[in-house]
């Protein structure tokens, strides 16, 4: 449930004192007194609590140290833990129900520290004639930035305990009234961002731009793909110091939009400009590829190891070894690359013919038709043939028959959320959930199949590095069957989730939303 | 997220002070924390400073009339909730039995407390009904004050026997002395002797404490009023004994 409460600004003319007399005259407030705090706030580089409408804090007093968790509107404090300093990650907290809130939403991001605030903050409360604690309200004095200190506005913040919405509301409509406050438009943390040229959300690994369903192809095609080369470049100081495993994925996932991208829109460019590109994205993908997969393996290697009886699973320890020795050398070649001559002036060209593409691009077929009819076109193709080829699939049809499925699949998944601003958003919002599942099938098929290979080849690369236990080499295998196993379940439900999606109401949603020449609802 | 059930036959063993003061532990270390009073005497909602009365009753309640979400009180204690007690709570077991199926009533009537709570504590009313078979059927453990007499042990005999019969023997027991007062004979005797025939007893005990029985009083926590007291630091020491064996942290 949200947390019921409110936040008003106080104009720096208003004394707090003033203001606090007038409270405890009105109101029967109990004075706890003043707590000065220093408040480091934390989120992940992709503001995954911030998008839960939360706050994460190490929050320091004289006295105390903890790490707290709020409601990013009310500042209402949602669950701590005390005497800890703030992870880097969630499964560096002790066992708990704060990990495991805290992992439930972060995942395997890494903590950043976002901004410090001091705050001063004086607290009264509410009791009713119980003498119970009905609302809770602060005055807060705070100063933002890590070295430099800048003042920011003082708020009023009252909230309402659970099941007693009235005596907040009564002090609101007293500080609206009485005191002539007006209602903060930000949170603390907003207001702190700001004061040091930040905002919350500057990050999302989405390529949606603003688009307009008129205006030529070629303008759009350019602003998606430097929005691309943007997610690229924001997340290679991440990717180079393994903050975390994301900045590479997102990193690898913006390489591939742009490959998909150049593939299927290249009739709004001049071919053989686009070419040199199209070779240098395929290399920045091959590069990435090791260390992802090692990402991967270690990511999920207690799942992994799952598959096996407990007993064989300790047996694997030497693996995990193996694959962590291996990421290193692979990440320090990755970091390599990430400072290459090549990667920078792959990046550099490819921003510049984005801006400047130069008089070529007018006789590209596609170049100056309208967006909408050129997405329709090529939503529709990529829609027919993952159906078609979909459809041909048997029971015995060939497993690289699959594999192409599944880049089919992603070919149109990716068309529909670049373009996804001018189809209609609850309609194509159905659509891709549609496909999801189908890509999830698509995805496990493959997956499995290439971890079990994958297996095998380190386990091979091992022993050929040294002599390995003969426990931990049936383990790998037992592992590698055990893929082998999951990957035919994937196959068998392949058919009902394929027949799931390309239900009738489905198609028909399809040619609703793409079949070009068609008169759109 | 664990829900933990404050249970014996037998009353004024100490359920609700123990509901009382391991919710306020759980929630003072940071953790969501809400006790359920399901007494109808609404004892823990007199604790934490709330009117045992709900809209409608226990009837709306377990129909799905009214929300859980809309009778939820907080209370002094940040992250300590409260689902108030209502004296209709002793007609639970007819309203229960009149639903169809009493365990899947409760189950979702838990549903939007599990999300958002770490540790739902069920304060139970002393008796075997309905009511308490579906809580067995729901806790992740049964916290279980015992007095080190004859009759506590013979009222716990029971328990196991009615879990027994029921196939609930999965259930985890946690059964702890309460009220000990080392100073008589027989406290001390059936303390020696029940953790032998029971392993699964807990070894932390709750004293007979003046500073539990001012929890009317003063309606806190003896952790609030007491910090630094004998009975405070049993309470603690439970607290501490009961994650660990339930593997919470």
């Amino acid at each position: 449930m949200s947390e019921h409460g409110f936040q008003f600004v106080i104009s720096p003319r208003d004394p707090v004192e003033t203001l606090k007399i007038r409270l405890l005259r009105t109101f029967p407030l109990v004075d706890d007194g003043e707590m000065p705090r220093r408040r480091q706030f934390y989120d992940t580089f992709d503001w995954r609590l911030y998008g839960k409408g939360l706050t994460l804090e190490e929050e320091r007093t004289e006295q105390t140290r903890r790490i707290v968790m709020r409601d990013l509107r009310t500042g209402a404090v949602q669950r701590w833990a005390e005497n800890l300093e703030m992870p880097r990650f969630a499964e560096e907290l002790p066992r708990g129900p704060f990990r495991e809130r805290l992992a439930s939403i972060i995942e395997m991001r890494a903590l950043l520290p976002v901004t410090e605030v001091r705050t001063h903050t004086h607290q009264l409360r509410l009791r009713d004639r119980e003498d119970k604690t009905v609302a809770r309200v602060e005055i807060e004095l705070a100063a933002a930035g890590f070295s430099h200190l800048q003042r920011l506005g003082k708020r009023l913040q009252i909230v309402a305990v659970r099941g007693h919405p009235d005596p907040a509301n009564q002090l609101a409509a007293f500080a609206t009234e009485h005191l002539h406050l007006e209602p903060a438009s930000n949170s603390l943390l907003d207001e702190a961002l700001a004061s040091h040229g930040r905002t919350a959300q500057d990050y999302s690994s989405q390529p949606a731009v603003d688009l307009d369903p008129r205006e030529p192809a070629h303008e759009a095609v350019r602003r998606i793909l430097l929005r691309l080369a943007h997610t690229i470049e924001v997340n290679v100081q991440g990717t180079r110091e393994h903050v975390d495993t994301e900045y590479l994925h997102d990193l690898r996932v913006a390489v591939r939009r742009t490959r998909s991208m150049i593939g299927q829109l290249r009739s709004v460019f001049d071919r053989d400009q686009l070419r040199p590109y199209r070779d240098e994205f395929r290399w920045l993908g091959g590069i990435t590829g090791p260390c992802r997969d090692l990402d991967v393996y270690l990511l999920a290697f207690d799942d992994l190891a799952a598959i096996l009886p407990a007993s064989q699973r300790a047996a694997l320890e030497p693996f995990r070894a193996y694959l962590q020795k291996r990421h290193v050398e692979e990440q320090r070649r990755l970091s390599e690359w990430l400072t290459s001559t090549r990667f920078r002036s792959l990046m550099s060209n490819w921003r510049d013919f984005l801006v400047h593409p130069g008089p070529l691009y007018e006789s590209a077929p596609d170049a100056k038709r309208k967006l909408k009819k050129v997405a329709d076109e090529r939503i529709w193709h990529a829609y027919q043939v993952l159906r078609d080829r979909g459809r041909a699939i048997k029971p015995k049809t060939k497993a690289a028959r699959v594999h192409r499925l599944r880049i089919h699949a992603k070919k149109l998944r990716y068309l529909m959320e670049f373009f996804r601003g001018i189809y209609p958003r609850k309609k194509i919002g159905v659509y891709v959930g549609a496909l999801k599942r189908l890509q999830q099938n698509l995805g496990d098929f493959h997956d499995y199949h290439v971890q079990a290979d994958a297996l095998r080849k380190f386990a091979a690369g091992m022993a050929q590095e040294g002599p390995v236990d003969d426990e931990t080499l049936r383990a790998i295998e037992a592992l590698a069957r055990g893929l082998g196993k999951k990957q035919k379940q994937a196959r068998k439900q392949f058919h009902n989730v394929f027949d799931d999606f390309d239900q009738q109401s489905n198609r028909a949603l399809a040619r609703e939303l793409f079949r070009p020449g068609k008169k759109k609802k | 997220m664990r829900i933990l059930a404050t249970y014996n036959l037998k009353g004024g063993v100490g359920k609700t002070a123990t509901a009382i003061n391991l919710a306020w532990l759980a929630a003072s270390e940071g953790a969501r924390t809400i006790v359920w009073d399901m007494d109808p005497q609404g004892a823990a909602s007199f604790y934490l400073r709330t009117r045992p009365k709900i809209r409608g009753g226990s009837k709306a309640l377990l129909k799905g009339k009214r929300e859980v979400d809309e009778v939820i009180k907080g209370t002094d204690y940040e992250n300590l909730d409260l689902l108030p007690a209502d004296f209709s709570y002793r007609h639970m077991d007819v309203h229960l039995e009149d639903t169809k199926k009493p365990v899947k009533r409760i189950i979702r009537l838990l549903r939007p407390l599990r999300a958002e709570y770490d540790f739902i504590f069920l304060d139970c009313a002393p008796s075997i009904s309905t009511v308490s078979e579906t809580v067995f059927k729901v806790v992740d453990a049964l916290l279980i004050p015992l007095i080190p007499t004859t009759l506590s042990l013979r009222t716990f005999q029971q328990i196991v026997d009615f879990l027994d019969k029921k196939n609930l023997q999965h259930v985890q027991l946690l059964p702890f002395f309460s009220m000990v007062d080392r100073r008589k004979r027989m406290h001390t005797d059936i303390m020696t002797r029940l953790p032998l025939e029971w392993p699964g007893m807990l070894l932390s005990s709750i004293p007979y404490a003046s500073d539990v029985e001012k929890m009317g009083i003063r309606r806190s926590a003896v952790g609030e009023h007491a910090a630094n007291s004998v009975a405070a630091q049993a309470y603690r020491d439970l607290w501490s004994e009961i994650k660990s064996r339930l593997d919470i942290y």
